[in-house]
């Protein structure tokens, strides 16, 4: 029996019913009831309408709806002039041809549809949104739902899948009518796009002009240009017989698993060495649950969020040693054809028992210690999927394929992921170039992952192809600031200044003149966004007072306008070899806030008094206003310190820093701050090609330490000011200590090979030992293990306040208890938001409410932690590419060391350059030859020229560097040869 | 959750009202003639209460006696399935106390106290059902229970809750919209803009508060007109029911 | 309530006649009139009101939620929450007792189980707004009304669950949802009756003033086969108890025998009324 839910009038307009359903979450049951009301005064938002103008109600600002849909909409051979309405799985799949900028306008988007989106992927959602609000894409919301006309209650039985189909469907032939009866002066018709073969043929019975993706498309006057980007349709695939991964679970199974602990969640990672091996890292496990093959990868992505299953102990494998590589593996390769047993939820907790306890003991069997728990994707939970860079593998075009669409394959840049098949009619026009491609599905039955060409980049090898493809596949955002954040920068520009009347505003009021204090900044040679400048001078009372000034972004960015929004979404500027990709206007960057000698600026500062031992007597925080006497480059800085001839004020007052200075950098590594060496690069850039010329490694000047010691300072002092005025919400940076696992593998290198260990009970320790290390006849020995223990580090990560306890806030690698970044807001979002927080702290005006809330920060440090990481992979690649054009022309032999030995190849750093490269077996020698000394990390193998040679860990060998242009992969490398 | 839209670029909320709509509001009074001397039953969207006046009557114990005026007592029992999850409420949990204290404070100013010198006017809310509302929805129910019981008033105490979404104000809001945003609960005495009961729920930048108010006390005058009319059309059954 | 020794005197022998006269002129298996409505709060699985002539008022609603079978020690719940007594009172809880003790021995859990590991635990909520007599047999109507209206979600998941565990899941349709007694079963819920005893009477559902010149009191149990228990007898009055004889017990049986049918039979007639849900 079906409960008839009555509708109560409350007044002319405004109906109410109940909406009664059942929500089924974590295994719970739980009756729902809302209320909903229904209206007669939502408009149709056409140009053409002469009705709804005189219908609509303003809102809170007293502003009504502007109306979109065009009054001389697209016309059609075979459909007229039109409205388009896409069906919900139409805007899932092929969101990127929706958004294109040569099709689909005058689209209106039913409530439904949109509500549907939302809860399958609010990424889409967001990008329907922004359509909406777009100018030339003419999109509108309608709310059918809310609508008395187009309201539609579920029937008995009815799924709310055909509920909802049916609910679109009304919409269709209410807006249609609506329409006819409404606009006389043109006749427009609703077209509906619906891949769903059911829906559609109601929909035509119903007298709605409904018709396929595909369809329509062929139907546009640019059809030519958009036929491609139609995505795959699954239902279509039949690829019988190719391959037959195993199903994933049903989300009740996994769900049920994973509360009792029989499943686990995790996020995978594909070795970087080989694209068969991953491993999830679940918590409760020591180490990682391995992921072998094809198979039990089960189509899971690098960076996937999946439920692994544990396997039985039998097939319990050590991690590959092996080096492989996507483009080698031709054939169907499955590691093992074990039956799949059939075990219950009991055993699978034995398993896992097992597992956690193999992880921990140390047997004496060395073989038996190597064995690690193996696992299987028995589900995905969220996918990574973006957009990829790529090129057609010229192996899968065939010559004649002509204009018909063919299936090719894309090899895509990153080197963990597997090959993505798409149809396309341009094939071999895009051979050669750089492509833009989207992932639409991985059926199970299909070897490989679906998707769809999005748009070409250029000739692979063009700067810009190359540069482009780089910041595309780190998620870095590129494109030019819109007009809504050019807006938001003070109207006179460049013209703008400091204002003479102090007193006018009542914030400027607040802030303290220090004109007359003699500032000066250091920098890098030629750098233009100066964000921070110092000075000093001795005090009556025998101490020092030290002031630091940082350009004052906040006021010109503030919260909530398009500009912060902007600047919170890039995070960080990037920054490339060749290119800066700004993460605020270049205006405010380069000009208004950047600390430019000779002009008076606006700054935020920190005044401590330090006495003679750089011991911290009082800090003080204040908006100032400040004129930079000179701005110096590290080396000529340098320099005017060393002339002993310079007795000027400033030049005094640069000595007292940098002897401050020193005596700060003693103390922190007394601490037990870390000294790690990075092999930074600098590219040189020929002046007049552009082209790259040399390549050198970065030199540490003492003004460098100068600079860097009173920036951690800035950052230690403004931390514990922010958190002790926010203790729920400061923005901080912490540095977690390295578990000992990380350090497992490099003690047990370092003690088969060198007899020495490094300790890892505190940083100090860490530091000490690492000082230790030192072998007499290899100076640089000491720095190729600093560069190593480098990468055993955990990477810094910055949170709020709220998620952590004060010890967790420790920054392991400075050695201090709290942190943070304060120094560069210029191109650091955190910087921001610190000083929006120490702005607040100070008195000097109040704390925008998303600073306050511990949700927001959460948020906001998730991305910019995402960001700061992607920037730095972004600039690694971009030198990893010019590093490699530098090649193409100046090939040499140089020094490397062996940082990583496996059974079919080796890993050698070259110093000078920092580059790292694999040397495979084939390229070494013999491969027959070949004898892998697992304990003692040594290859030993006949080489080319019949010599045996054995080469170990940490060794030191003699490298030929060249250029290579991957053939595969497009990608040129700086290749390295043993000599 | 950021799932659902709770204020659209379209002007309309999670269950399709605009910023300025109240929910559904319907009352009755003297819904327990035999148990007591006044009642009310108030629905505000799906909140539902149930209130009970006993008084002015002699007190249990002498020492809760004002020589000068009426004393009030409140006593509100919140089901423990009022709420979509079932959750057993203890009679001292400190929001209910911050309720009943709120509700005292109110009607001690409301009613004509010093008129009922020595006399104890015991009031029992019942509440069946919230989704949103709570304070606002129990002030209605006992001002009409109030005004059932006979016992004497200056004028209607109406109430009605309001928030702030970004800076959109939003009028009456249901139980999840209470849980994302700031609320402002107001009791507005009779068809003036003096308020009995103000009571604010997380933190509203000043600037905003203003917008809030002024939609709050439209509200409230709204609920005191539909009030009044049940109040007048109750009036009028018993009149005849009592002259024939 | 005070009663003058007069008043006393009076009703207590007009009670004891041969036959017996009630101040209300019921017949001794005669029960006040009642008002009932059922289903009238959305947000619970069932719920149910009775009201009588006299004002007293019960409202008892029914929600559920899902469990692990292992977990819990019992499957159905019940509080009862009297208005102008401490929940910690002992009023309060020999009602509690009462009610919880004839749902745990006479309803059929089976009906409760999901899978093999989960089951639905039942809340069942009474509020007493007020009572004049004991409040007991009012509470148990409204509880037997709550019960028989009540509808639980479906289950769409995998019932058998023994060897892999799955989450329970179940269809949003709230129309879906089935009956916790489905209407073609046998079973009925339990009551529980009062009854009032007099001289050499026995009354069923006393009221205020037969309450306190009873010399004793029974609760009886009953279900559609007949009388269960319990059977137990409580003081109605604030008087010392007077013994009882085995014929006030067989009489008492007797008296609830009959009227049982009756009852059942009337509140089955409310249950299945469709009507509007509004509460007044």
């Amino acid at each position: 029996m079906v409960a008839q839910v009555e509708r109560k009038r409350l007044t002319a307009g405004l109906t109410v019913t109940q909406k009664v359903f059942v929500r089924s979450r974590n295994g719970g049951a739980t009756k729902i009831v809302r209320e909903h009301y229904l209206r007669d005064d939502i408009p149709c938002l056409s140009k053409l309408c002469n009705l709804c103008p005189s219908i609509m109600k303003p809102d809170a600002k007293g502003e009504f709806q502007k109306f979109t849909l065009s009054d001389t909409p697209l016309k059609l051979a075979n459909g007229g002039h039109h409205y388009l309405v896409l069906d919900t799985n139409i805007v899932l799949h092929a969101i990127d041809l929706v958004e294109n900028v040569h099709g689909f306008f005058d689209v209106l988007v039913p409530q439904t549809v949109l509500e549907e989106v939302r809860n399958r992927s609010v990424p889409i959602y967001t990008r329907l949104r922004a359509l909406c609000k777009s100018d030339d894409k003419r999109f509108v919301v309608f709310h059918n739902e809310f609508s008395e006309d187009t309201y539609v209650a579920r029937e008995a039985n009815e799924s709310i899948n055909d509920r909802n189909d049916r609910a679109i469907r009304r919409t269709c032939s209410w807006f249609q009518k609506h329409l006819n009866d409404n606009s006389p002066q043109l006749s427009v018709n609703i077209i509906f796009l619906c891949n769903d073969n059911d829906n559609r043929a109601k929909a035509i019975t119903e007298g709605i002009d409904a018709r396929t993706l595909a369809e329509y498309v062929e139907a546009l006057p640019n059809a030519d240009e958009l036929r491609d980007l139609v995505p795959t349709d699954s239902s279509e695939l039949q690829r019988v017989n190719e391959i037959a991964y195993p199903e994933y679970y049903s989300t009740a199974r996994l769900m049920g698993g994973i509360k009792n602990g029989t499943l686990y969640q995790g996020i995978v990672n594909i070795s970087s060495y080989n694209f068969l091996e991953g491993a999830v890292n679940v918590p409760s496990f020591k180490k990682p649950l391995l992921l072998l093959g094809r198979e039990r990868l089960n189509r899971a992505f690098n960076g996937d969020s999946v439920v692994v299953e544990l396997l039985p102990k039998s097939q319990w494998r050590e991690p590959s040693s092996q080096i492989i590589e996507e483009s080698a593996v031709e054939a169907n390769d499955t590691p093992e054809d074990e039956e799949e047993l059939k075990i219950s939820d009991q055993e699978r907790r034995l398993l896992a028992q097992d597992a956690m306890v193999s992880h921990k003991t140390q047997p004496t069997d060395e073989v038996a210690s190597r064995i690690q728990p193996t696992a299987k994707v028995v589900g995905i939970i969220r996918r990574s999927w973006r957009f990829y860079v790529g090129q057609i593998a010229p192996t899968s075009v065939s010559e004649n394929s002509g204009s018909a669409p063919s299936n090719c394959f894309v090899i895509l840049m990153d080197k963990c992921l597997p090959k993505i098949r798409i149809r396309t009619r341009k094939a071999p026009e895009l051979l050669g170039k750089r492509i833009v491609v989207a992932i639409d599905s991985w059926p199970s039955t299909s070897k490989f992952p679906e998707g769809h060409f999005v748009r070409s980049l250029g000739d692979v090898e063009s700067a810009e192809a190359e540069t482009e493809a780089l910041l595309l596949e780190h998620d870095v955002e590129y494109r030019p600031f819109s007009k809504n954040v050019l807006d938001c920068l003070p109207s006179e520009g460049h013209d703008w200044k400091v204002p003479t009347d102090l007193d006018g505003d009542e914030f400027i009021k607040k802030r303290k003149d220090l004109r007359a204090k003699l500032v000066c900044s250091i920098d890098p040679p030629n750098c233009q966004d100066i964000d921070d400048a110092l000075h000093a001078q001795l005090l009556p009372n025998g101490n020092y007072e030290v002031g630091v000034h940082i350009a004052d972004v906040t006021h010109f960015v503030k919260a909530g306008t398009a500009l912060d929004a902007e600047g919170a979404s890039r995070g960080t500027s990037v920054y490339l070899v060749d290119k800066r990709i700004d993460m605020l206007p270049m205006l405010l960057g380069t000009d208004l806030c950047s600390l430019n000698p000779y002009v008076e600026r606006f700054a935020f500062s920190v005044i401590w008094e330090l006495d003679s031992d750089a011991n911290i007597v009082k800090v003080d925080f204040m908006k100032s206003i400040i004129k930079s006497r000179e701005a110096f480059s590290y080396e000529k800085a340098q320099l005017r310190i060393d002339d002993e001839s310079n007795q000027d004020d400033l030049t005094k007052g640069m000595r007292i820093l940098l002897q401050l200075s020193r005596k700060l950098k003693q103390k922190r590594l007394d601490a037990g701050a870390l000294n790690l060496a990075s092999p930074e690069v600098k590219v040189h850039m020929d002046s007049e090609t552009s082209d790259p010329a040399e390549v050198e490694i970065k030199k540490q000047l003492a003004t460098n330490s100068l600079v860097e010691e009173f920036m951690l300072l800035a950052n230690i002092s403004v931390a514990r000011k922010n958190f002790d005025a926010f203790p729920q919400t400061a923005m901080l940076r912490r540095h977690a200590n390295p578990p000992a696992t990380n350090f497992e593998n490099l003690n047990d290198m370092l003690r088969v090979r060198k007899g020495m260990a490094v300790s890892l009970e505190s940083s100090k320790a860490l530091a000490d030992s690492l000082d230790r290390c030192e072998d007499p006849a290899d100076p640089y020995f000491n720095t190729l293990l600093r560069i190593m223990a480098t990468r055993c580090m955990m990477a810094a990560e910055y949170f709020s306040s709220g998620s952590y306890g004060y010890p967790e806030f420790r920054h392991y690698g400075l050695a201090v208890d709290i942190y943070t970044h304060f120094t560069s807001p210029i191109r650091r979002y955190c910087d921001v938001v610190a000083h929006r927080q120490l702005a607040a702290a100070i008195g000097y005006e109040p704390l925008d409410l998303s600073h306050r809330d511990k949700g927001k920060m959460e948020t906001v440090c998730k991305n910019i932690n995402r960001r700061h990481r992607n920037a730095q992979f972004a600039g690694r690649a971009s030198i990893e590419y010019y590093v490699g054009q530098v090649m193409k022309n100046n090939e040499s032999t140089q020094l490397g060391y062996a940082i990583r030995v496996f059974s079919n190849g080796i890993v050698v750093l070259v110093p000078k350059f920092g580059i790292e490269g694999l040397i495979k077996l084939e390229s070494l020698g013999d491969i027959n030859s070949a004898r892998f000394d697992e304990e003692n990390y040594s290859l030993t193998f006949t080489d080319h020229t019949g010599a045996e040679r054995t080469i170990a860990v940490f060794d030191q060998v003699e490298v030929d560097i060249k250029s290579v242009l991957d053939e595969v992969t497009s990608k040129r490398k700086a290749e390295l040869f043993l000599k | 959750m950021s799932n659902i839209e709770f204020y659209s670029a379209e002007g309309l909320r999670m269950d399709g009202r605009r910023w300025n709509e109240l929910r559904r509001f319907e009352c009755r009074t003297n819904t327990h003639p035999s148990s007591s001397d006044g009642s009310s039953y108030v629905e505000q969207g799906n909140s539902k209460v149930i209130c009970l006046v006993n008084g002015p009557m002699e007190p249990e114990n002498r020492s809760q006696l004002s020589t000068q005026k009426a004393t009030l007592e409140v006593n509100l029992n919140i089901a423990s399935f009022s709420t979509t999850e079932r959750k057993k409420r203890l009679k001292s949990e400190k929001r209910t106390q911050e309720l009943i204290t709120t509700l005292e404070r109110t009607f001690e100013q409301a009613i004509v106290t010093k008129i009922y010198p020595r006399t104890l006017i015991s009031i029992n809310i019942h509440v069946l059902s919230q989704d949103g509302g709570l304070l606002a929805s129990c002030t209605n129910a006992v001002t009409l229970a109030l005004i059932d019981a006979g016992i004497a008033m200056y004028d209607y105490i109406s109430a009605v809750s309001a928030g702030l979404f970004d800076t959109t104000p939003l009028l009456d809001l249901n139980a999840l919209e209470e849980n994302v945003m700031s609320t402002l609960t107001v009791g507005i005495v009779g068809k003036s803009e003096k308020l009995a009961l103000l009571l604010l729920e997380d933190k509203v930048p000043l600037d905003r508060l203003e917008s809030i108010l002024a939609i709050s006390i439209a509200g409230s005058h709204r609920i005191r007109d539909i009030m009044d009319k049940e109040v007048r059309r109750h009036g009028k059954v018993r009149l005849s029911k009592s002259s024939s | 309530m005070k009663l003058s020794p007069a008043e006393r005197s009076y009703l207590h022998d007009s009670l004891a006649l041969q036959p017996p006269i009630r101040p209300d002129a019921r017949s001794p298996a005669q029960f006040r009139p009642l008002e009932a409505s059922i289903s009238f709060l959305p947000s619970s699985n069932g719920s149910a009101r009775i009201r009588l002539s006299d004002g007293s008022e019960c409202i008892v609603s029914v929600k559920s939620k899902v469990v692990l079978t292992a977990n819990v020690s019992s499957l159905i719940l019940v509080d009862v929450d009297v208005s102008g007594y401490r929940d910690d009172s002992n009023f309060v809880s020999n009602l509690n007792y009462h009610l919880q003790s004839i749902l745990n021995s006479h309803f059929p859990t089976a009906v409760l189980r999901l899978t093999s590991r989960y089951s639905f635990k039942i809340f069942v909520d009474c509020v007493v707004l007020l009572h004049t007599s004991y409040p007991l047999g009012l509470l148990s109507l409204t509880t037997y009304l709550a019960l028989k209206t009540t509808s639980l979600p479906k289950l769409v998941s995998e019932v058998n669950d023994e060897e892999v565990e799955e989450q329970p899941t179940f269809s949003d349709d709230w129309d879906q949802s089935t009956p916790l007694i489905p209407t073609n079963s046998t079973f009925q819920p339990p009551l529980l009756f009062v009854v009032a005893v007099v001289g050499d009477n026995v009354f069923i559902d006393p009221s205020r003033e037969e309450q306190e010149v009873s010399e004793n009191g029974m609760i009886i149990g009953y279900e559609t086969q007949g009388v269960i228990s319990p059977f137990n007898n409580i003081s109605l009055s604030d008087r010392e108890v007077k013994g009882m004889k085995l014929l006030h017990v067989i009489k008492a049986h007797l008296l609830v025998k009959k009227c049982g049918e009756e009852v059942l039979k009337a509140l089955n007639s409310v249950a299945k009324d469709e009507g509007g849900n509004a509460i007044f």
